[in-house]
């Protein structure tokens, strides 16, 4: 692996002064796994990398009551699964940490991490998208909540400065009696591999009213929500195999897929109606048989 | 490149190593002759260098050294056993023909360690769970799944006075 310089900052004040005084030539790491696989392919050499893995207050998962969760940028994505009020509250993303990589490196792999990596295929993306969840990102004078799709602009591309550290994420607690949600994606094998396609779809409801949200992962440049496909679900009280088809023509028209190693452009958009109606169906069969979870 | 100090806990004893900044835990335990500790793909992703951290099992190759300042490693030269004897897992590996060319073994060793300890009574699909992180070309993985059932086994026996030596070796 290329020679660079390694700071273990105690906490954030020094991280902030590191990355102030360096900031072209330094990069950030939380878990490693994606950065030090990228280091090792030369496809970053940061003269210095700040080690955020060793400021303790990063560690937590923070409830609060009636607002949302906030997970600092240490949290892997074993101790989300792990969670109960995680699991309880986003099924969808509980379901995405699951299917990430193999439980090894979850250990190390964190949430905050993936985000940050912003590639196509991050698993965690589609359902962070579909709970809304914001980036908390600070300087050492500022700190402001940045929505997901306002973070990631682009395949590994980040809206933040060189001086800017994404400290948590935090997700909002709708308003909801109920939260069930299903994530589903196509990979050439089960573990250790990333997605083809993947599909978010959850649903909380509240007193009767209910509420859809639909993310998609690795088929567009950075994941998305399908508005559209989410119009269709909110509008309808019966959703029956017709109403399943017209979201995923919804899914497809708003999805640009690629032909990569990983699969073929015609074979995305074929996986992706799969992935549609099952992860709707689920859905639609977990709110039947789960007790008022929320 | 200069060296930095590096103090941990490794198999129980505090060691005092000069590393590297860019040097992963796996190379840092070669270097220093835990030689148990495999180099595969160096990517995470076959678990031939996995290792225990803290009670967590890791892959060594995606862990630099100078992260485990001050915290505990375990590698298979750190498992209790008594005098003479494996440790119950390896024991198993042996006993249900689990390890043929062997390169894969202590990585599946730790990682056995580590879920076994919070997955006593393991279901199977338990097991390939925390095993999916583990790749073997030999066995075609039956056999080990079945150590891993058989090393449980041995762990939830009590244990019978003056048998284990140096008494529990979970
Ligand atoms: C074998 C293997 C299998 C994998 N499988 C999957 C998979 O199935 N699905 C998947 O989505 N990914 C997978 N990955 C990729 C990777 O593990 C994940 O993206 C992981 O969640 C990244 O988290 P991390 O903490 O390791 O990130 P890091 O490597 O620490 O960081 C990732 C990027 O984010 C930046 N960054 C980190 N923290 C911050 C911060 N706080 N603020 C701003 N920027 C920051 C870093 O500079 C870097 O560019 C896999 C990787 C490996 C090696
Ligand atoms: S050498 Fe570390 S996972 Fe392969
Ligand atoms: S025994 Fe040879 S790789 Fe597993």
């Amino acid at each position: 692996m290329k020679a660079f310089d390694l700071f273990r900052p105690k906490d954030l004040f020094q991280a902030f002064s590191r990355l102030e005084l360096n900031q072209h030539e330094t990069v950030l790491k939380s878990g490693g796994t994606d950065l030090l696989i990228w280091i090792k392919k030369g496809l970053v050499s940061p003269k210095e990398v700040v080690d955020l893995s060793s400021i303790d207050s990063l560690n937590e998962i923070e409830v609060k009551e009636g607002e949302g969760i906030l997970i600092g940028t240490n949290v892997s994505l074993n101790r989300i699964i792990d969670h109960p009020e995680m699991k309880r509250r986003f099924p969808a993303l509980i379901e995405a940490c699951e299917t990430h990589s193999d439980a090894v490196l979850r250990n190390k792999a964190t949430l905050v991490g993936n985000v940050c990596s912003a590639v196509p295929s991050g698993d965690t993306i589609p359902p962070l998208l579909c709970y809304e969840a914001e980036a908390v990102v600070q300087t050492s004078c500022s700190k402001r909540h940045l929505p997901l799709p306002r973070l990631i602009i682009g395949p590994r591309k980040k809206s933040i400065s060189k001086t800017e550290i994404v400290t948590h994420l935090w997700i909002p607690l709708p308003k909801a009696d109920l939260s069930v949600g299903a994530y589903r994606r196509a990979s050439r094998r089960r573990a250790l591999d990333l997605a083809q396609a993947a599909v978010a779809c959850t649903l909380f409801q509240h007193r009767g009213e209910r509420d859809f949200r639909l993310a998609v992962g690795a088929l567009s440049p950075i994941p998305v929500r399908v508005s559209e496909g989410e119009r269709i679900l909110n509008e309808t009280s019966n959703i029956d195999e017709k109403i399943a088809d017209r979201v995923a023509d919804a899914v497809l028209k708003a999805i640009q897929p690629i032909t990569d190693v990983r699969g073929s452009r015609e074979f995305r958009f074929a996986v992706t109606v799969e992935l549609v109606r099952e992860s709707l169906s689920l859905c639609l069969t977990r709110a039947k048989t789960e007790e008022g979870c929320y | 490149m200069p060296k930095h100090a590096l103090s941990f806990v490794l198999n129980g004893e505090t060691v005092d190593w000069e590393v590297e900044t860019n040097a992963t835990l796996l190379q840092a335990l070669r270097e220093n002759g835990v030689t148990s500790v495999k180099r595969g793909c160096e990517e995470g992703e076959c678990g031939a260098c996995t290792v225990v951290i803290d009670e967590l099992a890791q892959k060594s190759c995606l862990v630099l050294a100078l992260e485990v300042e001050g915290k505990s490693v375990l590698t298979v030269e750190g498992l209790p056993a008594a005098p003479g004897k494996l440790h119950p897992i390896q024991q198993a590996f042996v006993d249900e023909g689990a390890v043929q060319c062997g390169f894969c073994t202590p990585g599946f060793s730790m990682t056995t360690y580590a879920f076994l300890k919070t997955h006593p009574n393991p279901t199977d699909e338990e097991i390939r769970h925390a095993l999916s992180g583990n790749l073997c070309r030999c066995t075609g993985y039956l056999s080990i799944i079945k150590a891993v059932k058989t090393a449980a086994e041995a762990l939830s026996k009590p244990i019978v006075a003056g048998e284990g030596g140096e008494g529990d070796v979970r």
